[in-house]
């Protein structure tokens, strides 16, 4: 409970700003391969903290089974939303199994509360892994190695620091992150991404991205009344 | 400090001149390190004398002949101690001198003493030199300024108390003061043998010299003084001796002088300063076997990765050989390979540092010699200057390797990484009468620089060497390479340092590289300063007036003299016993193996050499904490081995290139959490043990400004614990 009402107040802080991104991925090559989708949310040392919610998320392939870990709330397909917290909760992971399809699409919102003088930024980072959770399916020109399709560095600035990285293997695998304006704090609606994502996805679900700071509100609100009652 | 000195010794009147009990200084144990203490108090009206005054002596009185043995301080190596110690206030100060600054048990007792002021612990040296200042304070304010030092070859007070009138309150202030110094040496003959032992001493109050062995026969003992107030006691040897030596095969000196004033009551007794002291001890100095080669490794001292080998060479006194700092060498050997002694009734040249003499004129033995953690000492003692004199001439060689200071500024930009080096040689001359005097000294110090190029680790007498020398100006900082950069033909410089004033050239380079990669520019800010070389620098333009290794553009020699420099540059193998002067053929040297000659002459009875010490990179790079920015990425995940990994990229935010290799160093790193693809962990940078990476530039290649490179990191996190640590660069530095 305690936790819980500490989440709500930490959102209040995240309302100040946010960065909203289409990501949009051809895993054409991937077709029918099952495999780990994992999305981490990682501190970069605070003190600030920062969330981010996925929304909007439409692919042809089929979701499996979740594993997130840390401060990770929501189940792909509906909104998932995670927060940073450099004392309790660093590393936060959501990992799902997937059969991929053709493509993947989702909204990324993302608070941009700058790291403290000396800290890294919190960093937001995509993989697609093999089933075992470990390997990854598609190489990447990620200098550090670990094969993330993009990242999100958060360090302040208006938009963060997005990056796409190329993908070396299996050719036909591609990234586009498109960074969506906003009018406004937090209240740029109607970011609908269902039409972004081309062809013909399985339709899921999930309704058009709120506002992702108000969303991180409306999200801890609804789990505060509902683990009182 | 009224409240610790004792109610008997403060009774005005008790003390005129007093001495210690000189032969009554314990006998250690064992061969020791020397050992000097030392305090000066003068109470003053302020601190509990009855009707106060600051007085000293009450009427003005010729001065006494001051004797002409007493030394210009500073022939001790400058860079020492390391450590300071010694206590002072108002109207007191007292210091002593030991190999660590420990008190020897010996000496517990005597340092307990309320004069010592509670001292507690010594400065660190085996000589020192040191200005005393002490005030009572008061109106007037009773002074006392002078001068102690010490080594295992003289003993020296001179010490001049003030004002030298009545005072208002028509009382007088006292002055108490004593200074020892005591070692054991190991006796070259067997127990029950005997050995006589030469001194000389001079002074105008009283003084004294102890020999004693650990037995209790009277020739087991013999001792000597000089009580001669107000006159001054000429020069005069004392034999003691035949000396018969105890069963532990040791022998003890002991030196003292001390005086305490009361002018009040023994004012006719009285005279104005200096009151001075001099013992001469290094005549008296006894052979002993040469030592065997050995080394001194590397990280003997903690941080200190400096390691070398050492002999006694057959002519050339100690040599230093095979100087390395970690795995970078800098020097194939540094000795000295000739005296030339000109004094008033001798000439010799070439007089060779051996071991042990034939008897005949320049007769050089080796009287002690130490190797500690980070140097080594010898002192030669050449009598027969000339022969049927009891004349001698006491030399020196001290060759220290310090370990780096993290902050340490070796050059004005304070940004090349060093580690300091000390390759000193001095003199003392010893004549047995006051007619004499020394007219020039030559000491030579021959060093065979072979700087290292780190990647190689280069170890050769045949490495190509480039080597420059500059002339610094005062006014802009700028270098002139006046000889050529590098020099491309053998050279003789005389005169660098020219009777204690600058000369023409001010500092020596040497590198692996095909030239001195020095800016040069030192406007508006000093830039890093040849990070490849060994570098000597002998003066500092004036320009960085304030920089630590300043001295107001002035030579960095000793306080008061006069001596002067000559410097040779030749080529590798050269002639050991040609004079300086005549080494230079004008053959090419440019890239090929070489040796600097930096070659002392002295004017004076006391001098030392290359005070100014010299420095090198260890890792051969420039900078250490230069001016760049560093850009932290966000941690992402390694799934395959599940390691934290970020990028952190350096930007080089100087208007110079910074020389590779450079190190990102990441201090207070999250415990628990570790750097998996760490290059290293620092042993000299505070805090050690912290772990750095390489960025990918190697000794060959630089940051430009304005360049970023940018670095992957990797952490072993099993916590998944938040990661954070304090990210610093060094460039060149010692890691």
């Amino acid at each position: 409970m305690l936790r819980t009402l500490l989440l709500c107040v930490l959102s209040a802080a995240f309302l100040r700003a946010d960065s909203l991104y289409l990501v949009a991925l051809n895993t054409t090559a991937l077709d029918g391969t099952n495999g780990d989708l994992v999305v981490d949310f990682i501190s970069g040392g605070g003190p600030e903290q920062n969330a981010i919610s996925i929304a909007g998320f439409m692919t042809d392939g089929t979701l499996g089974t979740a594993s997130p870990t840390g401060d990770v709330f929501g189940t792909l397909p509906n909104t998932v939303i995670m927060v940073t917290d450099p004392v309790n909760s660093a590393f936060n992971e959501y990992l799902t199994g997937i059969t991929f399809g053709t493509k993947i699409s989702f909204f990324l919102d993302v608070t941009t509360n700058a790291p403290g003088a000396g800290s890294a930024p919190d960093e937001v980072s995509l993989y697609l892994l093999e089933a075992d959770g470990m390997t990854p399916l598609v190489t990447t020109d990620d200098p550090t190695s670990s094969d993330s399709l993009f990242t999100v560095d958060i360090d302040g600035s208006a938009n963060g620091i997005p990056t796409t990285y190329d993908i070396l293997s299996p050719s036909g695998v591609t990234t586009n992150m498109t960074f969506i304006p906003q009018n406004g704090g937090g209240n740029g609606g109607g970011n609908n991404g269902g039409g972004n994502n081309g062809g013909s996805p399985s339709p899921v679900p999930e309704p058009a991205p709120l506002p992702i700071a108000a969303g991180v509100w409306l999200f801890w609100m609804y789990r505060y009344r509902r683990r009182k009652v | 400090m009224d409240r610790n000195i004792p109610a008997m010794l403060l009774h005005k009147g008790r003390l005129l001149l007093w001495m210690l009990p000189l032969l009554s200084f314990p006998a250690l144990a064992e061969t020791s390190a020397p050992f000097y203490a030392y305090y000066v108090v003068v109470p003053g009206v302020d601190v509990g004398f009855s009707g106060g005054g600051a007085y000293i002596s009450p009427m003005a009185r010729p001065n006494p002949a001051t004797p002409r043995l007493l030394r210009q301080p500073g022939h001790q190596p400058v860079h020492k101690p390391d450590r300071k110690g010694g206590v002072s206030g108002q109207g007191y100060v007292a210091n002593c001198y030991s190999e660590d600054g420990t008190i020897p048990d010996e000496y517990a007792s005597t340092i307990a003493g309320a004069f010592f002021a509670g001292l507690s612990s010594c400065s660190v040296g085996s000589s020192f030199s040191d200005s005393i200042n002490v005030s009572s304070g008061g109106n007037p304010a009773g002074t006392a300024t002078g001068t102690f030092s010490g080594s295992m070859t003289e003993f020296s007070f001179n010490l001049t108390p003030s004002p030298e009138q009545y005072t208002p309150y028509g009382e007088f202030a006292e002055l108490y003061t004593e200074y020892f110094y005591g070692q054991t040496f190991d006796s070259p003959v067997p127990p029950g043998s005997q050995l006589t032992f030469q001194y000389t001493m001079t002074g105008n109050f009283g003084g004294g010299i102890g020999v004693s062995s650990d037995c209790a026969d009277p020739s087991c003992s013999a001792g000597a003084t000089i009580t001669s107030y107000p006159a001054t006691t000429p020069l005069t040897t004392y034999t003691l001796g035949p000396i018969t030596i105890g069963p532990s095969g040791t022998y003890s000196v002991s030196v003292g002088a001390g005086i305490a004033i009361n002018a009040e009551e023994f004012d006719a007794y009285i005279a104005p300063g200096p009151y001075v002291f001099t013992a001469n001890l290094g005549c008296a100095m006894q052979p002993i076997a040469t030592p065997s080669s050995g080394m001194v490794p590397p990280l003997g001292l903690a941080g200190n990765n400096w390691a070398f080998n050492y002999a006694i060479g057959d002519n050339d006194g100690l040599e230093v050989k095979s100087v390395l700092f970690g795995n970078r060498p800098m020097a194939e050997q540094m000795s000295v390979p000739y005296v030339n002694i000109n004094t008033s009734d001798f000439t010799g040249t070439a007089c060779p540092l051996t071991a042990s003499g034939d008897g005949g004129d320049c007769n050089s033995n080796l009287v002690y010699f130490q190797s500690g953690l980070n140097d080594v000492t010898a002192i030669y003692v050449i009598s027969n200057i000339p022969s049927g004199t009891a004349s001698c001439l006491a030399v020196t060689e001290n060759f220290e390797f310090d370990a780096p200071v993290p902050g340490d500024a070796c050059e004005p930009s304070g940004n090349v990484g060093c580690a300091r080096f000390y390759p000193t040689v001095g003199y003392d001359y010893f004549p047995d009468s006051d007619d004499k005097s020394v007219t020039e000294v030559d000491l030579p110090m021959r060093i065979q620089f072979t700087v290292g190029d780190p990647a190689s680790n280069l170890l050769t007498t045949n490495q190509g060497q480039s080597a420059a020398v500059t002339q610094d100006n005062n006014v802009t900082g700028l270098q002139d390479f006046l000889l050529g950069n590098a020099i491309p033909k053998e050279v003789y410089v005389p005169n660098v340092i020219n009777q204690g004033a600058p000369g023409n050239y001010d500092s020596f380079y040497q590198t692996y590289l095909g030239a001195i990669d020095a800016q040069g520019v030192f406007s508006p800010a000093p830039v890093p300063d040849c990070a490849t070389c060994a570098q000597v620098h002998w003066r500092w333009p004036s320009k960085f007036a304030g920089f630590p290794g300043d001295n107001g553009g002035e030579p960095i020699i000793p306080p008061g003299s006069n001596q002067s420099v000559d410097i040779a540059l030749v080529a590798y193998p050269d002639n050991q016993m040609k004079d300086c002067s005549n080494l230079a053929s004008g053959h090419q040297i440019a890239d090929l193996p070489t040796v600097f000659w930096y070659c002392g002459k002295g004017f004076q009875d006391s001098d030392s050499f290359f005070q100014h010490g010299g420095f090198f990179n260890p890792v051969a790079n420039t900078t250490t904490n230069p001016a760049v920015a560093i850009t932290k990425s966000g941690f992402r995940i390694n799934h395959a081995n599940g390691q934290w990994v970020q990028t952190v990229t350096v930007t080089n935010d100087n208007k110079f290139a910074i020389d590779g290799p450079v190190a990102l160093v990441l201090d207070t790193l999250t415990a628990d959490v570790t750097l998996a693809n760490a290059d290293g962990h620092t042993q000299v940078q505070a805090p050690t043990g912290t772990p750095y990476v390489f960025l990918p530039l190697d000794n060959t290649s630089q940051l430009a400004p304005g360049q970023s490179m940018t670095v992957t990191l990797a952490f072993a996190n099993p916590k998944n614990s938040s990661i954070t640590y304090s990210a610093k660069v060094i460039a060149g530095g010692v890691l």
